[in-house]
């Protein structure tokens, strides 16, 4: 049963990435109240999903491809779901709804099962130490989101090309503050996750696994969101300046998990 | 339909003549009450704008109305070039309805699909509504036309992208910086020189919000002036720069005959890097800033051709979606129809109503003479049957004769139903006001 609410909240985010696009083409970024009743809807059946398959294997889907991706989008439509109360950001829907939708359609192509895998630990701390860092990992994405819309916005105004992005997108003042929150949220809530697992590796198997491909990334992905904001805070930088390295930052984690998880065994992914 | 507008706009005369027409928010009341004074009007509104001055009139006697506004107008402007029937227009029927509806909706504005019409009909109808007693100005008919009025401006403004984008130089400015800040409020903006677009663009600013405003011009009795205006100070204009640095969006509007913002003094005086933005509204000819500086980091330089560019740009959008609107007001236009066709009816079927209720409560008197054994909880039950029964039977005919006048048929259907139910015709019972 969970299948079906997943692949229900699937087609309403594809729904909503279509309505974002329709609004775009038309650069028209008012009257969304469909687009914001698609996507309460899609983020209710994902909720359900996540409820039935709870109930279905006795733990949260945090575990594995498949139910990672499926928890990472549901915090992406919730980025989405919450922007959409506030009119000025609202069109980071165009960027965040597809990416919802890809994170979905792929967990339910690899599947939304248990993977069956012994897990290092289990109970209450691998809960918060998976969610803060799907927190972290979503918070980072509705960042580089922003980022990207905050250089395109910067582009159109400098070069006066006033078309759809001019309309459609928001302030530049806007997309900063809002990629600098959810910059500053998401390196919060990733360096709980690693301080939680680097604790208990500590108390447990004395010492980091240096060698274990997701700590790397996990690492990286830290530093990288560290440099960011570091960028955004230094005295000499812009915020244009701020926005490029976030997007640079981003997309280089990105393309690093893209690549070991190609070159490295399953079994050192969470995600 | 009995409706007339009668007055003038933009079109018909120019501003000097307009303003001659126009009637002071004080003076309303009393133009109202002397068109209602016996002049065959029922109900009456008076917009006057710098753009228009017209009477909407509820019509019982077209012969006399029409006149007696256009003397009122006349009066009101007192000498004038030409006849004030040279610039009077009157339109009737559905056609002074169609008007409203498009003034509202900003298709008849100068400036197309302007906003603030519908706020200048909206104080019009509370002006209008304002009066009472004998001279009322609006009563059922009017308050359902104005409603409907604000609703089509409403939906024309929902539906259609006729109110978007900016419509003139200093709006396009304005718009420029809301997608640069977000909210203005708080906003620091200088204006150097300080002619006449730079005042209303600084104007259209300080509207949004723009808290600290400075002015610097070489007559410091001018920039004085217009600072106070805004609630800002004025700085002398040598010492413009010294106050460059801390500003958000500074507007040049001087009559110097070469930039006198340059590159090199921007770059000396300036910081190296501007950590948040800098919006330049250069609206001078020749321009104050040289376009240069629009390439530094963070600063946005639009000169009056870029903003003449952009408004131009939101016009031709504009007039794109003038077919949805003029649509909208169609179809509202078509609904006010039936709504007022349909008032037709409404004598002739409360005329019905108290025809039967009379029958149904002399039948109920007889029949509980004879049945004083009931208890009175029993009287009620047949007293509450009758009621219902009478109101099963009449629901019917009574709805189908009002969608019939609504569909404009209410001539046939109300002599076919004073025949069948034996109700003679009476003054005002069910006739259509005729133009």
């Amino acid at each position: 049963m969970h299948l079906v609410a997943y692949a229900i909240a699937a087609a309403l985010y594809l729904a909503a990435s279509v309505r974002y696009t329709m609004r775009f083409a038309r650069a028209h970024p008012g009257a969304t109240v469909l687009v914001a009743i698609i996507v309460y809807a899609a983020v209710a059946s994902h909720l359900l999903g996540v409820g039935l398959y709870w109930a279905s294997y006795g733990e949260p889907p945090l575990v594995g491809l498949g139910p990672s991706l499926a928890s990472l989008a549901l915090l992406v439509g919730l980025a989405i779901a919450g922007l959409a109360r506030f009119s000025s950001a609202r069109p980071l829907g165009l960027f965040l709804a597809p990416v919802a939708t890809l994170l979905l359609a792929v967990a339910l192509i690899v599947g939304i099962e248990p993977t069956g895998s012994v897990l290092a630990f289990r109970g209450t701390w691998l809960v918060i130490h998976i969610s803060a860092g799907f927190i972290g990992y979503a918070g980072w994405l509705v960042s580089a989101a922003a980022a990207l819309m905050y250089l395109l916005q910067f582009r159109q105004l400098k070069h006066k090309q006033l078309g759809a992005v001019f309309e459609f997108f928001p302030p530049l003042e806007t997309l900063d503050k809002l990629a600098e929150w959810a910059l500053i949220t998401g390196f919060c809530t990733l360096t709980l996750a690693i301080a939680i697992g680097w604790a208990w590796t500590i108390r447990f198997e004395g010492g980091f696994r240096w060698s274990d491909a997701k700590v790397i990334w996990g690492v990286l992905a830290w530093l990288a969101m560290l440099l960011a904001i570091w960028i955004r805070f230094s005295r000499v930088r812009t915020p244009r300046q701020a926005a490029a390295w976030n997007v640079v930052g981003f997309a280089v984690v990105f393309v690093a998990y893209l690549v070991a998880r190609m070159i490295i065994p399953e079994t050192q992914f969470f995600l | 339909m009995p409706f007339a507008v009668v007055g003038l706009n933009h079109r018909t005369a120019p501003v000097e003549v307009r303003e001659k027409f126009a009637f002071a928010s004080t003076e309303m009341t009393d133009a109202l009450s002397h068109v209602l004074d016996g002049n065959g009007v029922s109900e009456a509104a008076l917009i006057s704008t710098c753009n228009r001055t017209e009477f909407y009139l509820h019509v019982t006697d077209f012969d006399l109305a029409i006149p007696g506004v256009i003397d009122t107008l006349a009066a009101q402007a007192g000498e004038l070039p030409k006849p004030a029937e040279r610039y009077v227009y009157v339109q009737r029927g559905a056609d002074a309805v169609r008007h409203l509806y498009r003034v509202v909706s900003g298709l008849d504005s100068m400036v197309l699909g302007e906003v603030q019409v519908q706020g200048q009909v909206r104080d019009a109808y509370e002006t209008a509504r304002s009066l009472t007693g004998q001279r009322q100005a609006v009563r059922a008919v009017f308050n359902r036309l104005f409603q409907s009025a604000l609703s089509v401006g409403g939906r024309v403004r929902h539906e259609t992208r006729l109110a978007e984008g900016a419509a003139s130089i200093p709006s396009a400015a304005v718009e420029l910086a809301r997608k640069i800040f977000g909210s203005l409020r708080g906003r620091h903006g200088m204006v150097i020189g300080a002619g006449d677009m730079g005042e209303l663009t600084l104007e259209c600013l300080v509207d949004e919000g723009v808290s600290s405003v400075l002015v610097a011009s070489r007559n410091m009795v001018r920039a004085k002036k217009v600072a106070e205006q805004f609630g800002g100070s004025a700085v002398a204009f040598s010492d413009f720069w010294d106050d460059l640095p801390q500003m958000d969006i500074v507007i040049t509007s001087t009559a110097a005959p070469h930039a006198m913002i340059t590159l090199e003094d921007f770059q000396r005086r300036m910081p190296r890097k501007l950590k948040s933005p800098l919006f330049i509204v250069d609206i001078a000819i020749p321009r104050d800033v040289q376009p240069e500086i629009g390439e530094l980091p963070n600063v946005f330089l639009y000169s009056v051709d870029d903003l003449e560019g952009i408004v131009t740009a939101n016009h031709e959008r504009r007039k794109a979606e003038v077919p949805k609107a003029e649509a909208i007001v169609e179809d509202e236009v078509d609904r006010f129809w039936r709504w007022y066709s349909g008032l037709q009816a409404v004598p002739f079927i409360r005329r019905l109503r108290e025809r039967a209720e009379d029958m149904r409560q002399s039948e109920l008197d007889r029949a509980l003479a004879q049945l004083d054994h009931l208890s009175e909880s029993d009287q009620q039950r047949v007293e509450r049957l009758t009621r219902d029964l009478l109101q099963k039977v009449l629901h019917q005919p009574t709805a189908r004769m009002r969608a019939a006048a609504e569909d404009g048929h209410e001539h046939d259907i109300l002599e076919a139903a004073r025949y069948l139910f034996g109700i003679e015709e009476e003054d005002g019972l069910g006739k259509k006001s005729s133009e």
